[in-house]
């Protein structure tokens, strides 16, 4: 297989946190006096928005929106004590939407309907389809001047909110109180997405996988980042879009001056020209 | 060996870096990235550039032992100062005795990894004190230090990574660590060009690793770095120089070149293949020469192949060619 670069999609743009926003850090120790339920945060101790978590829930989306979540298009991922604990969606499918701009995994992989079937089954090898990855998320890092200084009067810690949660027994009406920490609504992140064009075995791309990224952004957007989204956290926007067109010839220049291919406040405004 | 043209490159890394230690382990993140995991992002970049019959063009050169380019490792640079390893087996006590290093306790010189390179070059012409795991000239310390006593060049932070099944939303949470450089700090590495004709298509790659990433996960934004191309010299290469220190990870060729080494390490290379045409199949194992190996002469070192029995579409090589720096006359080595 041949694969050659073309160019590359940036798209350079905010996120802003409509909601507050958890992403949490998965701690499993706890300090003392610490806040239970921390969220992700930089060597500075700022919070940011790790590519993982953009990029999984972007693919996990699309893979519902795209019609892939059923039985016989899941592979599981993890398996526990013999079921299939963790489904996601991959295929050998060349032109699969999601497995061309998400990337598809190497090994073998067993989907749920054989599975379930028979749990000792061997699997199929994708790697006939595996090219490299078209999309690159990278870490959205805080615009600090998001956080206003009005804003961080109110705040419990330098640059989150504290929340408290609570479960109340129906009868007793006992209250079990815990504390989760987010981002708070108005912070501002800077994002930056690229999407590769290939050209494999000599057909191109073109704009194919850009429009699904930006139908992927669409799709977050009216669903929610992080954790706790069903109960108001996590709605975020994507603002000031730029677009812009690398191509490959202008790697070979000491620096280059690239012009956006489209622009736009928001993402329903977004228009791409279509060259 | 060759005179080409010499590049300093420093990378300006954007996001965190991840660069695995061994196999399937992702909670261990490395610092500095290996020259043959260099050479191996540089060729990958390449060969999406310009496709695979250019490529195999290029590997040519470094099979029939005339490298169009070569690199070394990566090397610590902070606040414009670029870093070398220390060489094994450097007589730092020696210094001390001179009075050229001041410590307070004997333990300090055992933590120093990495060196000036000028002041290595010009075998330590001022006065010095030890930062952490670096030597700095001691007027210089102001210019790093502030209230701690060591420099950071950044953090290893861990960041928890989720899987999430579709249906039934049950999560499993593995870890992932990396590695945060300082804003003043990052990587970098000599570069040289010795087929004129093929520069800009080199650079041409570095800039697109850039954008692709370095080391694991980059599809998550890790690795990404902006470089910088400055060209260099290195010192007048004069034929009596005594000891060479290798910059690189070097794989002897022959029996002369290992007997030459005089203080060394020896690592394990191994891991996964990296290509459009095969992924997640393991390598075979080689074991180099560490940087900072010093050797009695010019050594050339090799290119080694290593594909698996099962892997059919294509060679595998491992970088292993030596990147030496002629260490100045007069320095001294434990035991000389």
């Amino acid at each position: 297989m041949d694969v050659i670069l073309k160019g590359k999609y940036i798209i350079k743009c905010k996120i802003k946190a409509v909601t507050g926003l958890h992403i949490g850090e998965g701690n499993n120790s706890i300090e003392i006096g610490g806040i239970d339920n921390s969220v992700v945060k930089d060597a500075e101790g700022k919070p940011y928005i790790p590519g993982s978590s953009l990029k999984g829930k972007m693919r996990a989306l699309m893979e519902f929106a795209e019609g892939k979540v059923k039985d016989n298009l899941l592979i599981v991922s993890v398996k526990r004590s013999g079921k299939p604990e963790i489904c996601i969606h991959m295929c050998e499918d060349i032109d699969c939407p999601v497995c061309g701009l998400f990337g598809r995994n190497h090994g073998k992989h067993v989907t749920k309907e054989e599975f379930i079937r028979n749990p000792n089954a061997e699997g199929k090898d994708f790697s006939d389809a595996v090219i490299p990855t078209r999309l690159i998320v990278r870490d959205a890092k805080l615009i600090e001047s998001s956080i206003t200084d009005e804003m961080k009067e109110n705040l419990d810690l330098e640059w989150t909110e504290v929340k408290f949660e609570n479960n109340i027994d129906r009868i007793t009406s006992k209250a079990n109180p815990r504390q989760s920490e987010r981002v708070p609504a108005g912070a501002q992140f800077l994002a930056e997405f690229v999407v590769n064009r290939y050209e494999v075995d000599g057909s191109d791309d073109g704009q194919r996988y850009l429009s699904k990224f930006i139908k992927a952004m669409k799709l977050l957007e009216d669903d929610y980042l992080g954790g706790q989204g069903s109960r108001g956290n996590g709605k975020v926007k994507f603002v000031d879009i730029e677009i812009v067109y690398k191509d490959s010839s202008d790697y070979e220049k000491d620096s280059s001056d690239l012009k956006p291919i489209a622009k736009a406040d928001s993402l329903d405004q977004l228009k791409l020209s279509t060259n | 060996m060759s005179k080409g043209k010499l590049y300093r490159v420093s990378m300006r890394f954007t996001n965190p870096l991840h660069i695995g230690e061994k196999e399937k382990i992702y909670n261990i993140t490395q610092t500095f990235a290996h020259s043959d995991t260099l050479m191996s992002g540089i060729i990958n970049a390449y060969s999406l550039l310009y496709g695979n019959s250019s490529t195999n063009e290029l590997l040519d050169g470094f099979l029939r032992k005339s490298p169009p380019f070569e690199v070394s490792s990566t090397m610590p640079y902070v606040q414009g100062e670029f870093f070398v390893p220390k060489p094994v087996g450097l007589n730092l006590h020696h210094y001390k005795d001179e009075g050229k290093i001041e410590v307070e306790n004997d333990k300090e010189l055992k933590k120093i990894k990495f060196i000036r390179e000028n002041d290595l070059l010009y075998n330590f012409p001022d006065k010095y004190k030890v930062a952490g795991s670096f030597l700095l000239p001691k007027d210089m310390l102001y210019k790093f230090v502030e209230s701690k006593k060591a420099i950071s060049l950044g953090k290893v932070k861990e960041r928890a990574r989720v899987s999430i099944d579709r249906l039934s939303s049950s999560s499993n949470i593995y870890y992932f660590s990396h590695f945060e450089f300082e804003s003043s700090a990052g990587l970098w590495f000599y570069l040289r060009i010795n087929d004129q004709s093929l520069e800009e298509k080199i650079k041409a790659a570095i800039r697109l690793l850039g954008d692709e990433g370095l080391g694991g996960d980059r599809t998550c934004g890790l690795g990404s770095f902006e470089a910088n191309f400055e060209e260099s010299s290195m010192p007048e290469e004069n034929d009596n120089a005594k000891y060479y220190m290798s910059l690189s990870l070097v794989n002897p060729k022959s029996e002369d070149e290992i007997k030459s080494a005089i203080s060394y390490e020896i690592l394990t290379r191994s891991g996964y293949i990296y290509s459009k045409a095969g992924l997640g199949i393991k390598r075979k194992a080689v074991r180099v020469f560490s940087e900072g190996t010093v050797f009695s002469g010019k050594v050339c070192g090799r290119v080694v192949d290593v594909t698996p029995q099962k892997f059919s579409q294509h060679r595998v090589y491992c970088f292993a060619l030596a990147f030496l720096l002629p260490l100045p006359e007069g320095v001294m080595m434990i035991g000389s």
